[in-house]
C-alpha cells in the first residue's frame, strides 16, 4: 500500500473535524483522544443485537460522541441459536454475551440497570436506580414484550408451566427441562402466532431441532405445530427438510385447518383451537402474540399496532423526534424482525445520528438480512434480503430463498455458514471472539 | 487504489468519515462506502476480520475481491450459496467501492 507521501494536513482534511486519530490499536479507537467537549450525548436502551451494535458503531463512526448503554443484564442470551440449545446441540453459556468490548475497546458507558421512563420533551431517561440522564439522541432497542392479554389462559403464571421461550434465558431452560422430562412416544405442541412477530422462521427451526433431539432420544414422539397463519417463512424448504430428515414426526396445521390456538390450559397440558378442537400435549411451547418492549410505550413511540413506526431513511421515530427505534420493536416491513436486521438497522441509525450531530444529511440507507435455519446439524436453509428506500418506503431490492431440492453438500455448507454467521454477528455486536466452529 | 482511503484505513481504521470520493465516476463517498461495508460485517465480522468457513475480507487484494463480487453477481461463482442473492442489485461502482474498502484494511 502506498502511504509514503501523504501529509498530516491531508490526513486531517480527509478525516474531518472528528479525526483526532492515533495509530494505536488495530481499530485506532483505544488511543483516541477526546479534545474538549463531546460531539454529542447518545443513550442506547437495550443491549441486544440492535442496541449493542448501535452503541459500537456510533463510537466507530465518531469516537468523540459520548455513548451510554442501558441494559439490566450483564450477559445477554440470544434467541438465535437458542434452538440449538433446545435440540441438545449447544450449551446455554455459548449463547450468552457480555459487554467487555463495548466498555474496554469502545469506551461505551454500560449501565446495568433498567430504564424506567423516557421524557421525549425534556430529552431525559429515568433509570431504576433513580438517576435521570439527559441525551441529544436516544436509541431504543427494547425487543419484544409478550401480549399477556392476547391468548385466553396464557399469563405469566401459565408461562412458568408452558414456556414461551421467546426471550432467551430461564424460559429457554424451562422448555428444555420439559422436553427432557417427556416420555418417548409423547406429543409436543408448539403454538405459533400470526404475523408480525419476532423471528418469522423461529418456530419452524425450533420444531426441527426438537425433532432432532427426539429422533435421537425419543423416536416414537410426535410434534404438532399449531399455526395462526396459512403460510410461513421458508415454508417449502422447511417442509422438504422435515420430510427428508424426520419423516412424519412433524405435523403442521395451518389457520384454515383450525390451527389457531385461542385458549391455553397450562395445568391440564391442553390447548383449544378456533373451531373448538382440544389438543393434549405432554410438553408445550406457546409462542404468543407480541408487541414492542415496555420502554417504547413509555417513550410514546408506539402506535395502535403495538409497534413503533419509524422514518425509513433513518429509523427515527415518526412520533417523537430524536428518538430512534431499531430491531423487533420497529415497524420495518418488509424487513423481518430478526437479529440480523436489528444489527443492520443499528448501523444505519448510528450513521444517521453521527451525521445529524455533525450537521450533515443522512447517508443513503441500505440493509441486508441473511437468515439461516437449521433443520438438523448438517442441513441448513436460508433466506436473504437486501433492502433500500424508494418513494419513502422500505422495499426489498434483491434476495430470495436457497433452492429447493439442493444436494446434500449444499445443505451442509448452509449449516456450516449458519454457525459462522452466528459467530460473526456475535463478534460484530458484542465482540465475542471464542465461539466454536462446530455445532455441538 | 485511492491513496487517501488506503492510508486512513491503515492508520486509523476508523471507518473514515471523510468525504473523499472513490476513484469511480459515481463518486461513492467514503462515509457511504463505510456504511455499505458495515452490512458485510454481520457475516464476516467487524471490518471483515472474522475467519472460518465464511472467508475474511480484510486485507485481501482489491482485484480478487472485485472479481469475486462480480462473479457472484454474474452467476459465475459456482460455489455460491447466498452471496449471489445478496449482491444481485448492487451497482458495479458500489461493489468496487466495497472491494477497495476491505482491501485497504490491514
Amino acid at each position: 500500500m502506498k502511504q509514503g507521501n501523504i501529509t498530516r494536513r491531508e490526513l486531517l482534511k480527509f478525516l474531518g473535524a472528528a479525526g483526532a486519530v492515533s495509530a494505536a490499536g488495530s481499530l485506532g479507537i483505544a488511543g483516541c483522544s477526546r479534545n474538549g467537549a463531546p460531539a454529542g450525548r447518545v443513550i442506547v436502551i437495550g443491549g441486544g443485537f440492535g442496541g449493542a451494535t448501535a452503541a459500537k458503531y456510533i463510537k466507530l463512526f465518531n469516537p468523540d460522541i459520548q455513548v451510554a448503554l442501558i441494559e439490566p443484564a450483564e450477559r445477554f442470551y440470544t434467541c438465535p441459536f437458542s434452538n440449538l440449545y433446545l435440540g441438545g446441540l449447544r450449551d446455554m453459556q455459548l449463547i450468552g454475551h457480555g459487554y467487555e468490548e463495548l466498555k474496554q475497546r469502545y469506551q461505551v458507558e454500560v449501565i446495568h440497570t433498567l430504564a424506567e421512563d423516557v421524557d421525549g420533551s425534556a430529552k431525559t431517561v429515568r433509570l431504576a436506580d433513580g438517576r435521570v440522564l439527559g441525551y441529544d439522541k436516544l436509541v431504543l432497542s427494547p425487543g419484544i414484550d409478550i401480549r399477556w392479554d392476547a391468548l385466553e389462559g396464557y399469563d405469566q403464571a401459565a408461562a412458568e408451566i408452558a414456556p414461551h421461550a421467546w426471550k432467551a434465558g430461564p424460559q429457554t431452560k424451562l422448555l428444555r427441562d420439559r422436553l427432557e422430562a417427556m416420555e418417548d412416544g409423547g406429543t409436543f405442541i408448539l403454538s405459533a402466532p400470526a404475523n408480525p412477530f419476532r423471528c418469522p422462521p423461529g418456530p419452524y427451526e425450533r420444531v426441527s431441532l426438537i425433532a432432532h433431539y427426539f429422533k435421537q432420544h425419543k423416536p416414537k414422539s410426535k410434534i404438532l405445530l399449531l399455526d395462526a397463519k396459512d403460510a410461513f417463512s421458508k415454508q417449502g424448504l422447511f417442509m422438504e427438510g422435515w420430510k427428508a430428515v424426520y419423516g412424519d414426526m412433524i405435523e403442521w396445521v395451518g389457520l384454515s385447518d383450525d390451527g389457531r390456538v385461542v385458549r391455553v390450559d397450562a395445568q391440564a397440558g391442553e390447548v383449544e383451537t378456533e373451531f373448538g378442537t382440544l389438543h393434549k400435549a405432554d410438553a408445550m411451547n406457546i409462542v404468543p402474540p407480541q408487541k414492542a418492549g415496555f420502554i417504547a410505550v413509555r417513550a410514546g413511540v408506539i402506535d395502535t399496532t403495538g409497534w413503533a413506526p419509524v422514518k425509513p431513511q433513518t429509523f427515527e421515530s415518526k412520533m417523537v423526534s430524536d428518538i430512534y427505534v431499531v430491531g423487533d420493536a420497529s415497524v420495518a416491513a418488509p424487513m423481518p424482525k430478526s437479529g440480523f436486521c436489528a444489527n443492520n438497522q443499528a448501523k444505519v441509525v448510528a450513521a444517521a445520528i453521527v451525521a445529524d450531530l455533525d450537521g450533515r444529511e443522512p447517508l443513503e440507507a441500505r440493509w441486508t438480512n441473511t437468515c439461516y435455519s437449521l433443520i438438523s446439524p448438517d442441513y441448513g436453509i436460508s433466506v436473504a434480503g437486501v433492502y433500500g428506500v424508494e418513494d419513502g418506503h422500505i422495499v426489498e431490492t434483491a434476495g430470495g430463498l436457497s433452492p429447493l431440492g439442493a444436494p446434500a453438500d449444499f445443505r451442509q455448507r448452509e449449516a456450516r455458514y449458519a454457525v459462522n454467521w452466528y459467530n460473526a454477528i456475535c463478534q460484530d455486536t458484542w465482540g465475542t471472539s471464542d465461539l466454536p466452529l462446530a455445532l455441538g | 487504489m485511492d491513496r487517501h482511503l488506503s492510508l486512513a484505513l491503515t492508520l486509523g481504521g476508523l471507518l473514515l468519515w471523510g468525504t473523499v470520493a472513490t476513484a469511480d465516476t459515481d463518486e461513492i463517498s467514503t462515509r457511504q462506502t463505510s456504511l455499505l461495508a458495515a452490512s458485510c460485517a454481520t457475516c464476516h465480522g467487524t471490518q471483515g476480520r472474522m475467519s472460518g468457513a465464511v472467508p475474511p475480507l480484510a486485507g485481501r487484494s482489491y482485484d480478487v475481491l472485485r472479481q469475486q463480487l462480480l462473479a457472484f453477481q454474474s452467476g459465475e461463482a459456482s460455489h455460491a450459496t447466498v452471496m449471489d442473492r445478496v449482491v444481485a442489485n448492487y451497482s458495479e461502482a458500489e461493489l468496487e467501492a466495497i472491494a477497495r474498502y476491505f482491501a485497504a484494511i490491514e
